[in-house]
């Protein structure tokens, strides 16, 4: 057996580790708005009010507009002077009785009463990311995304930004046709165009995922070091578990800032401020802490290993590794199942980023798990 | 502290309807990479693992709180890439090991030279391919998400023992194909 280089303890630790894919991007808020939208068939009740308001919010122009015409009919009937009122008004009239036409043709292409409107939704959803797909799955008559897709196949992004402006009613969907857009312009190589875009969309939706990682990205592009420090960091305030959190951690190295690091809990890979670990401010620290506790308790492991670098300097390594061990235990309470192992060192951290480069930090902290002796032994 | 898993539950169960979203965050990849392994398309994943977490919203009052909340939830799962597997025809749906699309990536991504590690962990992914797709998932889910086994056996209805019997039996045939597959390469 000991030639076998895949021995049984080997294989088992190789499953431990094994990468998991990142669930698409604005998955959960899919769920929650398919969950939340589909509450209504809970009773009879609920699924009446639901179509009412559903069928009565796409008539509303039509019975606008209808109202606007009998109004009309019936003021030359009584022999009224309706366009004594002004030409303004006339032309109001006009242009308003355009809108019902725009939304009756909407109504025919998209059958939203027919159910399948929260279908379509969820075609077009993940279209930033899923871009090829949207392409084919999309023609204008299945989607309300349909001409900017259309138009956004034939590289045509005047057009695209035309049709999204267009269609922008809902804050969801300007969302997903802002970051449809964005995507096109920065496809396009217009990185500050892309970037107002996703700043658009982060005045709507401050942690939109996509526009907050992207955004960082297109700074990136444009040489704005300063800016897209600030963009990482802000993405990294609100995703830390996610394939772009740790490619996050890479772009700020590439920039020089080592304030985050990638640490593995439970197999999985997560960032970790370690500037503020290590740093003084008790309120932020324990804030880290918090959101650390909340993923070891997500992907459960055995010990939890803090080991603190200061370089030349033993006492505050020590200092502040049993500093974090009591703010845990302080967190974790009389629950101990998670035993936490401190250890300190007077040497600097050493650092290596994605792209292999070497760096030192006089302070520094290295932070993992590993199974304890008894869960390697359960089985 | 933040909640637990069976807290949240408990204020779902009350009627506060957006705690549910903490579950899903929680446990969306893992239900994910079932399902990625499962349908081998990220599209259908991605509409299968929404499924999952619609049904587990819909029967959350089933949930039995004394065993873990990710294995009850890993079995719907596992129903719902089960009733997928069957309603497609095997035969426009058999695609090649590991053939993942590359739909996922951001404007950029960074590039992972590890190619050594990479390899070991595609072998790998690929042997877990060759498994039964119970003996896989009971792998997966007593290494990766390391579950007790008295959850593991409760998600596939079986007895502890032959949670056991199959972890050991999966780890054989892994240590088999794995070998072969290093002999092939060599």
């Amino acid at each position: 057996m000991s030639d076998n280089p895949f021995e049984i303890e080997k294989i088992e630790s190789m499953l431990r580790k094994i990468p998991e894919r990142e669930a698409p991007s604005g998955l959960c808020g899919h769920v929650m708005n398919t969950i939340l939208d589909c509450d209504y068939s809970s009773d009879l009740f609920g699924k009446l009010k639901y179509w009412g308001e559903r069928i009565l919010w796409h008539h509303i122009p039509l019975i606008r507009g209808g109202a606007m015409t009998a109004m009309v009919a019936a003021a030359f009937w009584i022999g009224l002077e309706v366009g004594s009122q002004g030409g303004e008004e006339k032309t109001y009239f006009l242009s308003e009785e355009g809108k019902p036409l725009v939304f009756a043709s909407k109504f025919h292409t998209i059958p939203l009463d027919d159910g399948t409107g929260l279908f379509e939704d969820r075609k077009t959803y993940f279209s930033p990311d899923f871009f090829p797909r949207s392409i084919t799955l999309e023609t204008p008559a299945q989607g309300k995304a349909g001409p900017a897709t259309v138009n956004r196949a034939t590289n045509s992004t005047e057009k695209a930004l035309r049709n999204n402006q267009q269609s922008n009613s809902g804050a969801t969907n300007s969302i997903l046709f802002l970051l449809n857009l964005a995507r096109n312009l920065s496809d396009s190589g217009n990185y500050p165009g892309a970037l107002h875009q996703y700043e658009k969309i982060l005045r709507i939706n401050p942690q939109e995922q996509t526009a907050l990682f992207n955004r960082a990205i297109c700074l990136n592009r444009i040489n704005d070091t300063k800016n897209e420090q600030q963009a990482f960091t802000g993405y990294l305030d609100h995703y830390r578990t996610d394939r772009w959190a740790i490619e996050a951690v890479a772009y700020l190295q590439e920039i020089g800032v080592f304030d985050y690091q990638v640490v593995i809990i439970g197999g999985r890979k997560i960032v970790v401020n370690q500037k503020v670990l290590l740093g003084s401010h008790a309120q932020a620290r324990q804030q880290e802490l918090e959101r650390l506790m909340t993923y070891l308790s997500q992907y459960p492991s055995g010990e939890l290993h803090l080991v603190v670098f200061c370089q030349d300097d033993l006492e505050l390594g020590k200092t502040i590794a049993t500093r974090l061990k009591r703010q845990i235990h302080a967190l974790i309470g009389n629950n101990r199942e998670i035993p936490v192992r401190i250890s300190w060192f007077d040497e600097p951290a050493l650092i290596r980023t994605a792209k292999g480069a070497q760096h030192e930090l006089e302070k520094g902290l290295f932070l993992f798990t590993q199974p304890s002796a008894q869960q390697r032994s359960r089985i | 502290m933040h909640p637990t898993d069976k807290e949240i539950v408990r204020e779902v169960l009350a009627g506060k309807k957006q705690r549910f979203a903490e579950i899903v965050t929680r446990y969306q990849q893992p239900v994910f990479n079932l399902m990625l392994r499962s349908t081998r398309d990220e599209y259908d994943a991605a509409d299968l693992t929404q499924e999952v977490f619609c049904k587990a919203y819909k029967k959350l009052a089933t949930y039995r709180p004394e065993f873990s909340l990710f294995s009850w939830l890993y079995t719907l799962a596992i129903n719902v890439a089960n009733d997928w597997g069957r309603s497609q025809a095997r035969a426009h749906r058999r695609l090649q090991a590991l053939k993942y699309g590359d739909l996922n990536s951001t404007i950029i991504t960074f590039g992972n030279n590890d190619t050594e590690a990479r390899e070991r962990e595609k072998m790998l992914e690929a042997a877990l391919a060759q498994l039964q797709t119970e003996t896989r998932e009971i792998l997966i889910l007593r290494y990766r998400h390391e579950q007790p086994v008295r959850d593991v056996a409760s998600a596939f209805k079986m007895t502890e023992s032959a949670v056991k019997m199959r972890v050991k039996r999966g780890l054989e045939q892994l240590q088999k194909i794995l070998s072969e597959m290093n002999d092939h390469v060599r």
